[in-house]
């Protein structure tokens, strides 16, 4: 899983979303690192949906302005854990390590 | 809404023409309250417009590819193998267009008559046909163009330089690629009439140049365009391998007649590398672009 597809799963964690509001909670998750294009979050958004991992949830107009929002589905949230789940454990190899000893190599 | 406003929802419209029709008509208007959302509450913190603008031409280019793949390297490829179909077609409509020019202009130089030779419209009618997506009608036209290039008694129609081997290919290639294509169902999307644009222009461009072998149908100013066209299909592979695949298949007929001239005359190294080298690196850019594409 790519890294905005990752924060655009993470930022619905909480529920439903707008566009703007994605870009925003995906952007305080990551410690202010992942700025979201609009292209690449209406991608994201794209593959996302017709993979069935979001979908959406209602559509309203404030001041003439169109927003839909959009909320994670079973799926996604399964997808989303399993994608923490082995980052984690991908995580875990290196700090588990940090500590050790570093093993010199025996003289031939 | 204020006139700075005004003035972004311009651009912004401006910049959503890279995605297709259908997908600006149902995402459109909320893509547009996101972009606009985005410039006006963090102004500071905001993406740089121009990083907005480089997202949302890849992004748009992207999801016509998408859309036109409906997720299937093969349809994806069909798409590009049509598109370098109607390329090789629209360089015969320029070499055609080029020597009719050229053969009144001798006929005017020499006070004779060179009568226009109707055969010419074949590889024009061709090309129209396969741009406005009558594929059957421009398999007919197409293999009509290739029997005229060959028969002795049909005239010139443009096809006069190069190897037979390059001729061969650069007439036989539409037809083989055309022919599959008539008999895949619909929807087979026509393309704009501005594509009638390139085959005159290439032949201005040949006539004022001077060229007197067509080549691919142009004169200085198409050659001197090739590279940076190349170049930008390159870029563009990310978003759609498509003009990648396109530029493989109207460049195969050059490396073709290089190859096949180097076996009669010594042909400069680098000439052959340059061509081999960059058919290649188009195929393989294609290839990494399709699979890169149709992944999840």
């Amino acid at each position: 899983m790519r890294e905005p597809t990752y924060f655009v799963l993470a930022a619905l964690l909480d529920g439903p979303l707008h566009g703007y509001g994605i870009i925003q909670h995906a952007y305080q998750l990551s410690g202010q690192r992942v700025r979201l294009a609009a292209g690449t979050l209406y991608e994201a958004l794209d593959r996302l949906a017709s993979s069935g991992e979001v979908a959406v949830d209602r559509e309203e107009t404030v001041d003439g302005r169109v927003r839909r929002y959009y909320r994670l589905t079973d799926m996604g949230r399964h997808a989303l854990d399993q994608e923490a789940t082995r980052m984690e454990q991908a995580a875990r190899i290196v700090t588990r390590r940090r500590g050790a000893p570093t093993r010199r190599p025996s003289p031939a | 809404m204020s006139r700075r406003q005004q003035l972004r929802q311009r651009w912004y419209s401006l910049l959503l023409l890279a995605y297709p029709r259908a997908w600006r008509h149902e995402r459109g208007a909320e893509i547009r309250t996101t972009l606009l959302e985005a410039s006006q509450t963090q102004p500071r913190q905001r993406p740089p417009e121009l990083r907005q603008a480089a997202s949302l031409l890849m992004g748009g280019l992207r999801t016509r590819a998408r859309m036109a793949a409906g997720g299937s390297a093969r349809r994806l490829w069909q798409g590009g193998l049509q598109l370098g179909a109607l390329l090789l077609l629209i360089g015969q409509a320029a070499a055609a267009l080029h020597m009719q020019w050229a053969e009144l202009e001798w006929g005017r130089a020499s006070h004779a008559i060179f009568p226009p030779n109707p055969l010419a419209l074949l590889p024009i009618l061709g090309a129209v046909s396969v741009l406005r997506g009558r594929v059957r009608s421009g398999l007919v036209l197409t293999a009509m163009t290739a029997a005229a290039a060959f028969s002795p008694v049909a005239g010139d129609i443009g096809a006069i330089d190069g190897s037979s081997l390059a001729i061969a290919a650069r007439y036989l290639l539409p037809v083989a690629i055309v022919g599959p294509l008539a008999w895949r169902p619909p929807p087979r999307q026509p393309r704009s009439w501005l594509w009638l644009l390139v085959p005159v222009l290439m032949a201005v461009d040949a006539e004022t140049s001077g060229a007197v072998f067509g080549g691919i149908g142009g004169g200085r100013v198409t050659w001197l365009l090739l590279p940076v066209l190349l170049a930008g299909v390159l870029m563009l592979v990310p978003a759609d391998p498509r003009p990648a695949i396109a530029a493989t298949v109207s460049l195969a007929p050059f490396l073709v007649g290089t190859l096949d001239l180097s076996r009669v005359i010594r042909q400069p190294i680098i000439g052959v590398l340059l061509w081999g080298g960059g058919t290649l690196a188009l195929l393989l850019a294609a290839i990494w672009g399709t699979r890169r594409l149709t992944r999840a």
